[in-house]
Formats: structure tokens, C-alpha cells, sequence
């Protein structure tokens, strides 16, 4: 350890002499930010069956199929903010389903953030959430599949795609 | 041969004496200058003289100061000659050994003591009074000089002050028969003066780069992470016997200009620890972050942590910290 002082030393960190006045020497620290954007998607979800008991012989109405609370984190450091839009990207539907394909199963797929209006999923990206500035967002999204009578038996499913920029 | 000896030794008693005198005299008046190289002779003056020593009685050995007291270097005095004659039969028929040893140290370690000739190592002294081989002289030899030099190995243990050691330096010939062989015996001195000033010494490291708050710092589950670099050595000591007191302070800061949280939101976020202690957040003003005591290099390792958030818009960050030392 002493040759490396000896060596430092050299660079004249050092305070040699009568009288006891303070020494100081200055160090830099530094580092980097990058400009980043982080996005989270709560896992696949199943929603459900549609049985006999779905329907309500009464009103002659449908109980939807519903996951709510589904987690969404967004982040970014990003001076000008983020937007968090929504789209579907994928779909599957039974051959025998009558509706057309994809609007009209599209339409009864439903999602809402954080209590807000429920609104059909679409082929257009919608904004689901934006800010002004750097952000962490914890967003909770609800989704709804609107069942009816053209629901023929069969799998149905559908990709969702986030997608998270800076404006 | 043996005549010679025998014409010595039948002196009387108060000529021997006298002779003495002439010689401690001589010592006495070539101390006056002792930067200058002197030349006795033995047996003394009024006799044969069979021996002649030329040496340097005075060495001053300069200031220690803070690159020696933290290093591993020699405080060298001045090179001079050690030149040694000898004549007649002690010459061409005796072996002679030189031997030194250190009679009196004004600080505490005989072993910081040490001699080298002609560029050589240096040698050191085991104890205080303990005499050490020199140089041996075989028979035939009869002129014999070496480069000679005096040093001390200064320590951050010595406390300012003067310096002084004492040298005895012998020429025998253990040949000799014992009864003859102390008149033959010539002896002189050196001394040697140092001074050892106040030292402070303050070592950082160089500058430390933390590296990038990127999205890879971010859970969605946990949180933030932080950069952090650690293992950065400072090194403090002083001879001083109050000892010191480390400090350390923001001095400067700079950031991007959309970094809202600005310079306290910065300090907030950065903290200091010592020897792998507790983090100390870093605030405006000094922190008092080590008490050392005295007479040790002391080393600290340092760690530096900045908690990232997402208000680090992208961009050049960084602070300047300034290390203070200084009695308490």
C-alpha cells in the first residue's frame, strides 16, 4: 500500500510544512442517463367459460365475461412524457362464428384503465394512458368480452398489443 | 615487524597520554567543520602513525518529508569517501576488519538506521551497541576507499522534530596479539542530523464514473435500483499526535437543465459510505465521515451510491466532493 501512495503522492495530494492548516482534495463523480421507457403486461388472462348459466332467461340478457384489475406498469425519464396506447393485433374465432371477423367480435371485447368507460377494442391504436413528463404509472386494466346469442361454441381469443413511446 | 610494536608500546605512560590528547584534539577541531572530509591517523600523533582514516564526521541527512514518511524511501545524506591507508607491516602482513556500530538514536528505531557503500543496499542495524562487519581488509591491501553514505528510512511514526544519531566505526586486527592489538585499534565517529517535518497526507482516488441509469435499473415490481461503485481507497496519516479529522462536502454539481429535482434533489439521491458502513445520504454542508489517529497511514475504502428515479431525464450527471483534512 505504501508504493501506492508513494505514487500517488506524486500527484501532489499532499500537505508538507509548519503550521497545521487544513488539506483538501476534490474527487469527480459522474454517470450517465440514458433516455428509457419500461413496460409491463400483467401475464395471459382466461377469462371464462360461456355456459347455459351466462344467460339470464329473465331479461334475456348475457353476464359478460370479465378479468378485472389486470396490472400494467409504465416508466420512462423522458422530459416530453409518455403514451401508452392499445391495439389488437391477433384474433381467433370459431369457424362458425357469423359476425364479421374481426369488427364485429372486436367490438364486443371490451377495456377500461383504472375505472374509466369501457371501450371496444379496436385495430387502431388508442391512447390508454399519457403524461407530461418522466412517470412511473401503475395502471390497472379491466377487461370485458360482451357475450351474445352469435357466440357460437368454440375458442375464442385475442392478441393485445401495448406499446409505450415518447411523443 | 614485531620491534615496531614493541617501540610503541614502550612509551611511558604520560606520553602516551599526551599522545591521546593530540589525537582527541584533532577530532575535536575537525568537528568544528564537519561538512569537510578529516583525516586522522593511529596510533596518534607521536608516534609512527601506521593507520590513516579519512572520512566525513558530520552528515546532514535534509528533511523528511511527506513523500517519505508514506513511501518506502531512504532520507540519503550526501555521498562521501571513506578512505582508509594503512603502512608498513600492518599493511602487508595483518588482515584489518572494519566494523561500525550505532552508539546513541534520537528516535526509536535502530533499525531505520543504515549506511550503504558505493551505491549498494542499504544496511541496517539490528540493535543499539551491537557492532556490524563493515569492510574486511586482507593482508596486502594497503590503501582501500568506498563511496559512503548515511541514511534514515523515515516512518509516518516519527513525530516532527530534529534527529541526531551517533556512529562508532572501528579498524582491528584481530591478528594482533591481544596485548598490542588496542593500541593498533583505530576508532572514529560520524553523526548524523535529520529533520522530520509536520506531515499531513491526504490521497483520493481518481475520478469515478458510476455508469448508466438505463431502463435496466427499473422494476415494475421493486422499484429503482442504484449505481454504485465501491472499493475507491483514501488514504490519510499524519505524524501530528492530535491526529485528524476527515471531512467531506459537495462541492459542485451538474445535471441536465429538465432535471427538475435540481441540486438538493441530486445530493438527496447520493450517498457516501466508508469501510462498508451505513450509507451516508449527502446533504449540503460538511460531513464529518472518520476520526484517525496518529503516526499510521490509514486506508478507507470508499463507496458512492446515486439512487436512480425517473426523474433522471437522459443526460450528463455528476458532482464534485471534496475530501478535507485537518486537526482537531
Amino acid at each position: 500500500m505504501k508504493g501506492v501512495v508513494a505514487g500517488l503522492l506524486m500527484m501532489g495530494a499532499v500537505w508538507v510544512g509548519l503550521g497545521v492548516p487544513p488539506l483538501s482534495q476534490s474527487v469527480t463523480i459522474s454517470w450517465y442517463s440514458q433516455g428509457w421507457i419500461s413496460l409491463w403486461v400483467h401475464p395471459d388472462l382466461f377469462l371464462g367459460v360461456a355456459d347455459r348459466s351466462s344467460f339470464n332467461p329473465e331479461d334475456k340478457s348475457f353476464r359478460p365475461l370479465e378479468a378485472l384489475g389486470n396490472p400494467v406498469v409504465v416508466a420512462g425519464n423522458l422530459p416530453q412524457g409518455l403514451v401508452l396506447t392499445i391495439r389488437a393485433v391477433d384474433w381467433q374465432v370459431p369457424p362458425g362464428f357469423p359476425e364479421p371477423v374481426p369488427e364485429g367480435f372486436l367490438e364486443d371485447f371490451q377495456w377500461r384503465v383504472s375505472g374509466g368507460n369501457f371501450q371496444p377494442l379496436s385495430l387502431e391504436e388508442t391512447v390508454v394512458w399519457q403524461s407530461s413528463g418522466p412517470k412511473v404509472a401503475q395502471l390497472s386494466v379491466d377487461y370485458r368480452y360482451q357475450l351474445e346469442i352469435t357466440d357460437v361454441p368454440g375458442d375464442y381469443s385475442v392478441t393485445i398489443l401495448y406499446t409505450a413511446s415518447a411523443p | 615487524m614485531y620491534r615496531a610494536i614493541i617501540r610503541s608500546l614502550s612509551c611511558t605512560p604520560p606520553v602516551r597520554l599526551k599522545l591521546v590528547l593530540v589525537a582527541a584534539l584533532l577530532v575535536f577541531a575537525s568537528l568544528g567543520r564537519g561538512e569537510e572530509e578529516i583525516t586522522l591517523q593511529f596510533p596518534p600523533p607521536g608516534s609512527e602513525p601506521l593507520t590513516y582514516v579519512s572520512f566525513r564526521p558530520e552528515h546532514h541527512l535534509g528533511e523528511a518529508d511527506a513523500e517519505l514518511l508514506a513511501g518506502d524511501g531512504w532520507l540519503a545524506g550526501p555521498v562521501t569517501t571513506l578512505r582508509v591507508v594503512r603502512t608498513s607491516f600492518l599493511a602487508s602482513a595483518y588482515s584489518a576488519q572494519i566494523s561500525v556500530r550505532l552508539v546513541s538514536l534520537s528516535a526509536s528505531r535502530p533499525q531505520a538506521v543504515g549506511w550503504r557503500m558505493g551505491g549498494d543496499a542499504w544496511q541496517v542495524f539490528p540493535r543499539l551497541g551491537e557492532w556490524v562487519p563493515l569492510k574486511s581488509l586482507p593482508a596486502g591491501l594497503a590503501e582501500w576507499e568506498t563511496e559512503f553514505q548515511l541514511g534514515y528510512h523515515p516512518s509516518l511514526a516519527d513525530p516532527p522534530g530534529l534527529y541526531r544519531f551517533r556512529l562508532q566505526f572501528q579498524l582491528d586486527y584481530p591478528q594482533l596479539p591481544e596485548v598490542i592489538r588496542t593500541v593498533y585499534l583505530a576508532q572514529w565517529e560520524m553523526v548524523a542530523d535529520w529533520r522530520v517535518g509536520e506531515v499531513v497526507i491526504l490521497t483520493v482516488h481518481g475520478p469515478v464514473a458510476l455508469g448508466e441509469v438505463g431502463a435496466e435499473l427499473f422494476h415494475p415490481q421493486l422499484g429503482f435500483g442504484a449505481l454504485e461503485a465501491s472499493g475507491y481507497p483514501i488514504w490519510v496519516g499524519t505524524n501530528l499526535a492530535s491526529g485528524l479529522v476527515v471531512t467531506l462536502r459537495p462541492h459542485s454539481v451538474w445535471f441536465p437543465a429538465q432535471f427538475s429535482p435540481g441540486r438538493a434533489g441530486l445530493l438527496e439521491d447520493f450517498s457516501v459510505r466508508f469501510q462498508g458502513g451505513q450509507y451516508l445520504p449527502l446533504r449540503e454542508g460538511t460531513v464529518e465521515v472518520a476520526e484517525v489517529a496518529p503516526f499510521v497511514l490509514h486506508e478507507f475504502l470508499v463507496s458512492y451510491r446515486y439512487q436512480a428515479d425517473e426523474q433522471d431525464v437522459p443526460g450528463e450527471y455528476g458532482l464534485i466532493l471534496e475530501y478535507t483534512v485537518s486537526t482537531p
